[in-house]
């Protein structure tokens, strides 16, 4: 690929949006304007001559631009659609881990024993571990299709958004699995005078699971 | 030479479809066979080319897929339609009949 041309190219779509159609339609040119600047060079042309007459030839891209915004790639929808229900899905989820300890409130106000209440609890962090499970398996991945630097880059940038939903993932079940034990362990022990030093323990978990993920990522 | 390339423009649909009759082919390619055709004297501009390419490609008369190149940048081919094939017959059909009425009416009579 002449560097130059690319360069060139590469301006004509700066201001151009990244959607899927128009990164295709400038791997497109650049790949038939690198044909053309060989097949000159190839017929004697200098690499001076060959890049203006290359250049010259590719006229006004950007009402071909402007033609393509207009449509909305159905990958890009795709996406978009699986952000909004994964975010439905983690918010449904944190939502029953912060209620599940309000069955104990609840069946303290009608005088109720706490067994039915723990089930309960249990229950709720059951199901949002489900959901937040079910939304990980399900996500929309991005499958390459060709080996080129920009699906290996878009490829790239999925997966990174993928390690970054994980973290939050697993912070998301930390803390109220920690609030959990916390109810847990004071109303079987009664030591309420001590527990709250899980609180402690959770933010060293959280720093724990940071530096792990820092590691990985440097690798 | 302005008219004739604006009378050229108008074709660009059609001489692309004439181009994949024969087998699917890439931007360059057809570029470069029209310019061989007319020996130089014409020649789409790349932008020309591919929103050419775009329209004929959303009404369906051209389809395209993109090649496995092992080396260098990988090509976009098109390749023509069961629909494509045949607005390239009625095309043709319509400009030969332009062309008869055009010559006949701006044409030096024979003496």
């Amino acid at each position: 690929m002449n560097e130059r041309i690319k360069a060139h190219i590469e301006g004509l779509f700066q201001s151009a949006p990244r959607t899927k159609k128009i990164i295709e339609l400038k791997e497109e040119i650049m790949s038939n304007c690198n044909c053309k600047y060989e097949d000159l060079i190839a017929g004697g042309a200098t690499s001076d001559e060959a890049f203006k007459t290359v250049i010259a030839g590719i006229g006004d891209v950007s009402e071909l631009i402007s033609q393509l915004e207009t449509g909305v790639s159905p990958d890009a929808h795709l996406v978009e659609q699986g952000k909004k229900r994964s975010a439905l899905l983690v918010s449904l989820a944190v939502g029953l881990f912060i209620l599940s300890p309000s069955w104990f409130i609840v069946f303290s106000w009608l005088g109720l024993s706490y067994e039915l209440a723990l089930f309960l609890m249990f229950v709720c962090i059951a199901g949002g571990v489900g959901l937040l499970i079910y939304n990980s398996m399900t996500k929309v991945e991005y499958n390459k299709t060709d080996e080129t630097m920009v699906e290996e880059f878009r490829e790239w940038k999925v997966q990174k958004d993928q390690k970054n939903s994980l973290r939050s993932n697993i912070s998301a079940i930390l803390w109220p699995s920690i609030l959990i034990a916390y109810f847990l362990i004071s109303f079987l022990t009664q030591a309420w005078y001590i527990t709250w030093v899980l609180f402690i323990a959770g933010v060293m978990i959280e720093g724990i699971i940071s530096v792990i993920f820092d590691l990985r990522k440097d690798k | 030479m302005s008219i004739t390339s604006d009378l050229l423009r108008g074709h660009t649909d059609t001489i692309i479809l004439k181009h994949l009759l024969k087998n699917d082919s890439y931007g360059y390619e057809i570029n470069k066979s029209i310019q061989e055709k007319t020996q130089g004297r014409y020649e789409l501009k790349e932008a020309t080319l591919y929103s050419a390419f775009r329209r004929l490609e959303e009404t369906g008369l051209i389809s395209s897929y993109w090649g496995d190149e092992t080396t260098g940048a990988r090509r976009r081919y098109y390749t023509i339609t069961g629909s494509g094939k045949s607005v390239y017959s009625k095309n043709l059909t319509d400009w030969n009949e332009a062309k008869e009425i055009i010559d006949e009416l701006i044409k030096e009579e024979c003496k």
